[in-house]
């Protein structure tokens, strides 16, 4: 692709102060998303997944703050820094939290969340939702949004919309939920959605049938996706290029196909490993093992070095950069191990720790 | 933005009665739970009734001829009315207290008796009720939009309008209310207290109840998807508090509010009592046992009667509102 990007993230930081310290939940993260494109943001629960998306939104909420980095959206400067003295302040084009809710949110960034079973509000009938996210968003009429909202919610395989429009949320099953909300996200003709985890609540027959409709959705109209979630066949199904983070950090960044065959960093190859593959036959799945640390005070080093079965001495010493390993297709490979560089990986120790130790620390029978 | 009353939705679309996924919200199906539970559903009918006499029931002199025959009644209601002047009664024609009909010299053209000045107390009763359901209405009605917009909004934002939301309301609630009520009545009215800055006092007495009710509920709502998805897509914070977090915090609002009507009559007929409320010659149950205070032993019935109408409304509005809980509750199974 030669277009720009139409979302860029460069080093962004979000940072929750509580009492109990400052939790780095996003730290120092970089990536983009470019026109048509579906981008996938992919790690375990914790990682900042979402933080990383309501920092796009600038949605994060006391006592959280964004405390560094850029995000550009087009032209539009949703997050920036400059330095005044020893501090950093927010720049000058940098939109006001009235235009992000004016210019940006609903209209040209849209959210799918997770549960849609509580995303719709239960008082009032999905049409009227809808409806109202239209008139908010878009010049129209009331006619012409209710037209709209109907037209929508055929597009996204709701039957007999004409009459399911007076329905509240509680007569829909989650699948239809979940459609609404595509729908709803899609009715205010955003140029990016950033879906948080869309399908986890379904099963698995209708996250199939939901992964289908956004992708006929996306060929339609052309929106790019920032797509959250932890599952790899997600992924595989529905991804472009993608993301993996671990604790705040992004460790690997490439297209779909060079992540799953090619892949770089040892939690990628994890979490590959953790989930069954169609084309692998294998006796018992890997784990991860251990629980990602917590952010308020990350390893030291590379991050990942307590849990990671490759781990050796230096990882715990030296912090590896986030750089290009290889290209594929045009499209970089990014990587964040010691293993791809040249600081002594090679010849230091192996050194134990709860990868090679069972869950809760016993040993493992091999 | 104008949109229907989700209320109204919802009767047109529970027809089905018997359909398993009728809807398990709206009115109509309130309204049905309530009245499948007796003591609620007696609660909506002594409510029924008393905002029914006082809303249609009006005993107008000539009227009252007709219904309940001689009737040497004087209402006095102005302030509540606006009644016309001329009902003021000759004041030396009827200086005789007759007691209820069914006691020794009781006439039946005068059921409940006289007061003291000889005027009808069956009508003056009934003309109390618009006192009382005014009032109840009135003065709760201020504590809830009092209180609901200083709770939801404390309650959505935090931080520090929240401390100072809560903080004020809570300086207030540490007042007693009849205390706070009477200095505000005595301040506001510059000494010459009347029924409607009672009413006014006891609303603004109220809004810390409301106030804490909803912002706990507030509390919990906000963090819903459905907020987060309405941030999300740029509605302003106005309408999510309207549209989105004052709705979904309402049912437990509505029942307090329901159960308050019955403590709000109760206190503005001890200030009417107290001499802080209604002023004679207004109708009114309090300011009644007010002036029958002098007369209990040779007339208890002057007290029995306005102090029965005091307990059988407030008995009303409280099964009703314990009716309204119970059926709000999705705890409480059928």
């Amino acid at each position: 692709m030669t277009d720009e990007p139409i979302l860029t993230v460069e080093n962004l930081k979000t940072q929750f102060f509580t009492e109990q310290g400052v939790v780095r939940a996003v730290d120092g993260i970089s990536f983009d998303v470019y026109p048509g494109e579906i981008v996938g943001l992919v790690g375990e629960s914790g990682a900042g997944k979402s933080v990383a998306t309501s920092s796009v939104m600038r949605l994060v909420d006391n006592p959280g703050e964004i405390v560094g980095g850029e995000i550009t959206y087009k032209n539009k400067t949703l997050v920036g820094f400059e330095r005044a003295g020893d501090e950093l302040v927010p720049r000058d084009e940098m939109l006001t939290n009235e235009e992000m809710r004016t210019q940006v949110r609903g209209n040209e960034i849209a959210i799918i969340f997770q549960d849609p079973m509580e995303s719709l509000n239960p008082v009032y009938t999905i049409g009227h939702q809808l409806k109202e996210f239209i008139l908010l968003n878009r010049e129209l009429d009331k006619k012409a949004a209710r037209e709209e909202a109907i037209t929508m919610l055929r597009e996204v395989g709701i039957p007999e919309p004409e009459e399911r429009f007076d329905d509240y949320p509680h007569e829909f099953s989650g699948g239809m939920r979940q459609r609404v909300l595509i729908a709803m996200a899609l009715a205010c003709q955003p140029e990016l959605i950033i879906a948080d985890e869309p399908t986890t609540a379904l099963d698995v027959t209708v996250e199939g049938q939901i992964l289908e409709l956004v992708k006929e959705l996306q060929e339609e109209y052309g929106t790019s996706f920032l797509w959250v979630t932890h599952d790899m066949g997600v992924v595989a199904e529905i991804c472009d290029r993608v993301n993996v983070m671990y604790l705040g950090e992004i460790v690997e960044q490439a297209t779909v196909d060079e992540l799953f065959y090619e892949t770089q960093h040892p939690y990628t190859n994890a979490l590959l490993n953790s989930i069954p593959r169609p084309d692998q036959t294998i006796e018992e799945l890997v784990p991860i093992k251990g629980v990602m640390p917590e952010a308020i005070n990350p390893p030291s080093g590379c991050r990942f070095h307590t849990r990671c079965p490759d781990a050796r001495e230096v990882c715990t010493e030296i912090e590896p950069t986030y750089s290009e390993i290889t290209t594929y297709d045009g499209w970089p490979h990014n990587a964040s191990c010691l293993k791809h560089e040249d600081v002594g990986y090679d010849v230091s120790e192996p050194i134990e720790n709860e990868a090679r130790k069972g869950i809760e620390g016993t040993e493992v029978v091999q | 933005m104008a949109h229907a009353d989700p209320d109204t939705q919802a009767d047109v679309e529970q027809e089905p009665v018997d359909d398993e996924f009728e809807a398990k919200v709206g009115l109509s199906y309130t309204l049905a739970k309530v009245k499948q539970d007796t003591t609620a559903r007696l609660g909506m009918y002594i409510v029924g009734a008393v905002i029914f006499l006082a809303a249609f029931v009006t005993i107008d002199s000539n009227i009252s001829t007709l219904t309940f025959g001689r009737i040497d009644n004087f209402v006095f209601a102005e302030n509540v009315l606006g009644n016309h002047p001329e009902r003021h009664p000759p004041a030396a024609e009827a200086e005789t207290t007759l007691p209820p009909f069914f006691a020794d010299g009781g006439v039946l053209s005068h059921p409940l008796g006289t007061d003291i000045y000889g005027r009808d107390y069956f009508t003056r009763l009934i003309y109390g009720s618009q006192v009382s359901v005014t009032v109840g209405i009135v003065a709760t009605g201020i504590g809830l939009i009092g209180g609901t917009i200083v709770g939801a909004v404390s309650g959505y934002y935090g931080g520090w309008i929240d401390d100072v939301f809560m903080r004020t309301v809570e300086i207030l609630y540490s007042i007693p209310a009849l205390v706070l009520v009477i200095v505000f009545t005595v301040f506001v009215s510059g000494g010459r207290p009347d029924i409607q800055y009672a009413v006014i006092g006891v609303g603004i007495a109220f809004i810390p109840v409301f106030a804490r009710l909803i912002r706990s509920r507030v509390l919990s709502v906000r963090e819903m998807d459905y907020i987060e998805a309405a941030r999300a897509s740029g509605v302003r914070d106005r309408n999510i508090i309207l549209r989105h977090v004052i709705p979904n915090s309402f049912a437990p609002v509505l029942v307090l509010a329901t159960l308050q009507i019955g403590v709000t009559i109760l206190i503005v007929a001890g200030l009417s009592f107290l001499g802080y409320g209604a002023q004679p010659p207004t109708a009114d149950w309090g300011q009644m046992l007010s002036s029958a205070r002098g007369f209990m032993l040779p007339s208890p019935w002057l007290s029995i009667w306005p102090g029965l109408a005091i307990l059988v409304t407030i008995m009303g509005f409280n099964l009703l509102g314990d009716g309204l809980q119970d059926a709000l509750d999705p705890r409480i199974k059928d």
